[in-house]
């Protein structure tokens, strides 16, 4: 088991080096001149020149993600433009928002997805079969923001229960405003959740040892949770895990709908103002953190199912009989 | 299906090549034949409304989709303005027909766009295995291990707001998508009987990848494409709603939606309705492409 960990992780360091590559490469598309948002209306053009010697923007390309690959290292992202102080200090901030939010959303897809499958399998052609497929294909096809709306409408606006904006103060208050923003993230999630579910919970139904342990005279809870559940989880952890990052893209979005102080805002309001180095923090921050979701996933993936485990084992060497 | 029905089934194969016989079995699917045709519907309202701004050179469109009329603002569903007024006094309704075409077309368009991209990738990468493969895979896997919403608000970021890059940045994080199945596709095609006979006889590598493997391995490729174009129309709203996709005053349906929030307080339809034509498209495309999926290959339906 460590030694696939190990491997898992030596193989992270390529992967994410060719993922801030792409994403580099991509904001340097960008035709806005930072030198010229840095200075204001009235830099001239030696100015300009000057600034782009200092911060060595006319490099080539390779020579600047290298740098910026280092300056990553050391924890710098380089200074917003618009708040002039550094990027990773706004990111760090605002990142537990995000991860706190993001859980809450995996964490309601899980719970309310995973108990709807297993009990629409169980009771297959039933009306709460049929009733919790309208939900998963519903949910899945409903823009997240437009729940959110929704959510709030109902509520925050009509019946006053919860807050349609922000963040609240204090463990009890920080709840509160959760609740809205986490639903509207896990909704896609918990549909896609409850239709893995189902269809692999009806794989694992028609198995021989299902039948095996119900003739040894298993009860039908054991058979459901031990027998089926565990086996039937394994696609439903890879659909968990892929789902991640369909819940990081849609936090900015929710995140911009319940006014959440969380990086997905603060990517937007970079984008509106230009401010090219924090868009590059932000999302270089996502598609890291979604990097490292898919490694954790895959270690709990080989822990599921014993299968991938064993590839890794530290096997002794047997010796072919001729 | 019965027992009994199943020899006069079997009869009424014989004749039928793969499409006939997909094209028989879709049609007993009802929600997928419900969602078919809403989205046909939805192809004739967005080209009606292109063909009616052609021959009236807009004329229509700036009166019933663009003008202000500041004295129905917000007004709320009733009979003259089935759907309601927006924050300028516009017909909902009107704004959503007239909407409709961004959210087909650019859907259509970026997700054919990467069909062709990630299917030629996928398919030399499949057929030629080896070293080959594994360049364009591994490039691959690090295009999907960016999340496709973060990277399209990047290279929206990047490249700027219009329509074109809206369109660039739906497609390329499909890309990989279609190409990684694109390629398995190809690689479980590629071991069959009569490719290897058509290259006993000489074919060359493009003429058997063209002729003998594309053609066979193209009904998952279509039922994924039609499933991916759902999520492509998700995000062109998300995209717009966040106000870096589609700008105003055309009237997408997800930038309809941003100025909604302004007005929840005082108009509830302007958020609500939008979505629910947004839900219903995605909802339908979607019925249609799992009805595509089981009459294409049935042994997939569980």
């Amino acid at each position: 088991m460590w030694k696939y960990i190990v491997k898992r992780i030596l193989m992270l360091i390529p992967v994410m080096l060719a993922t801030i590559f792409v994403v580099y490469f991509i904001m340097d598309q960008s035709e806005v001149d930072p030198a010229k948002i840095m200075l204001g209306e009235g830099a001239t053009e030696e100015t300009i020149a000057e600034l782009h010697e200092e911060l060595g923007l006319d490099d080539p390309f390779l020579v600047r993600y290298v740098r910026y690959v280092g300056d990553l290292l050391r924890g710098d992202m380089g200074n917003s433009y618009t708040y002039k102080t550094s990027v990773a200090g706004q990111i760090r901030e605002r990142l537990p928002n995000t991860f706190l939010l993001a859980s809450c959303g995996v964490l309601f897809s899980v719970v309310v997805g995973i108990p709807i499958g297993i009990l629409a399998a169980r009771k297959q052609n039933s009306i709460f079969d049929n009733a919790s497929m309208i939900f998963s294909l519903v949910g899945a096809s409903a823009p997240a923001f437009w729940i959110g709306l929704l959510l709030v409408l109902a509520f925050s606006l009509k019946l006053h229960i919860f807050p349609a904006s922000g963040m609240g103060k204090g463990f009890a208050g920080v709840l509160r405003s959760l609740v809205l923003p986490a639903v509207t993230l896990g909704m896609s999630g918990a549909a896609t959740t409850a239709r893995t579910t189902r269809s692999s919970m009806l794989e694992t139904i028609r198995q021989d040892y299902i039948d095996m342990a119900r003739s040894k005279g298993t009860g039908e809870f054991v058979i459901t949770y031990r027998h089926m559940l565990k086996n039937a989880l394994i696609p439903v952890v890879t659909a968990v895990g892929l789902h991640f990052g369909v819940l990081l893209g849609g936090s900015v979005l929710t995140e911009t709908v319940f006014a959440w102080p969380g990086i997905g805002r603060f990517v937007i309001e970079s984008i509106k103002t230009q401010d090219i180095p924090s868009v590059l923090g932000c999302v270089v921050t996502l598609a890291v953190m979604f990097t490292i979701v898919n490694l954790l996933v895959d270690i709990l993936y080989a822990y599921v199912d014993p299968r991938i485990k064993s590839q890794y084992k530290t096997t002794k060497k047997v010796v072919k009989s001729r | 299906m019965s027992m009994p029905k199943k020899r006069r089934y079997q009869e009424d194969v014989a004749g039928r090549g793969l499409w006939a016989d997909a094209w028989y079995r879709f049609k007993k699917n009802k929600l997928a034949v419900v969602g078919l045709t809403f989205v046909v519907i939805l192809v004739c309202v967005s080209i009606g409304t292109i063909i009616l701004d052609l021959a009236t050179d807009n004329k229509v469109y700036e009166a019933l989709v663009v003008k202000q009329n500041l004295s129905q603002k917000l007004d709320g569903p009733s009979l003259k303005h089935f759907f309601g007024c927006d924050e300028f006094g516009r017909d909902i309704l009107f704004r959503l027909l007239w909407g409709t075409r961004y959210s087909l077309f650019i859907g259509v368009v970026s997700i054919l766009s990467a069909l062709i991209a990630g299917g030629l990738l996928g398919a030399v990468a499949g057929y030629y295995g080896g070293i080959t493969d594994n360049i364009i895979m591994r490039i691959m896997d690090v295009f999907l291990s960016i999340p496709s919403m973060v990277m399209a608000i990047a290279i929206v970021s990047a490249l700027g707001t219009s329509t074109m890059n809206l369109l660039l940045s739906i497609s390329i994080p499909q890309i990989p998508r279609l190409a990684r199945i694109v390629r398995a596709q190809v690689m479980s095609v590629k071991g069959k009987e009569f490719v290897e006979a058509s290259r006993a006889v000489g074919a060359g590598d493009m003429l058997i990848i063209m002729q003998y493997i594309i053609p066979n391995a193209l009904a998952p490729i279509i039922v994924q494409a039609s499933l991916s174009i759902g999520s492509a129309i998700l995000s062109i709203a998300g995209l717009s709603f966040l106000g870096i996709g589609v700008q105003p005053p055309t009237p997408e349906w997800g930038s309809i939606l941003s100025s909604a929030r302004t007005y929840m307080r005082d108009a509830w339809h302007i958020s609500v309705i939008p979505g629910l034509m947004i839900m219903l498209t995605v909802l339908s495309l979607n019925l249609a492409g799992d009805g595509l999926r089981d009459a294409l290959d049935p042994k997939m339906k569980n």
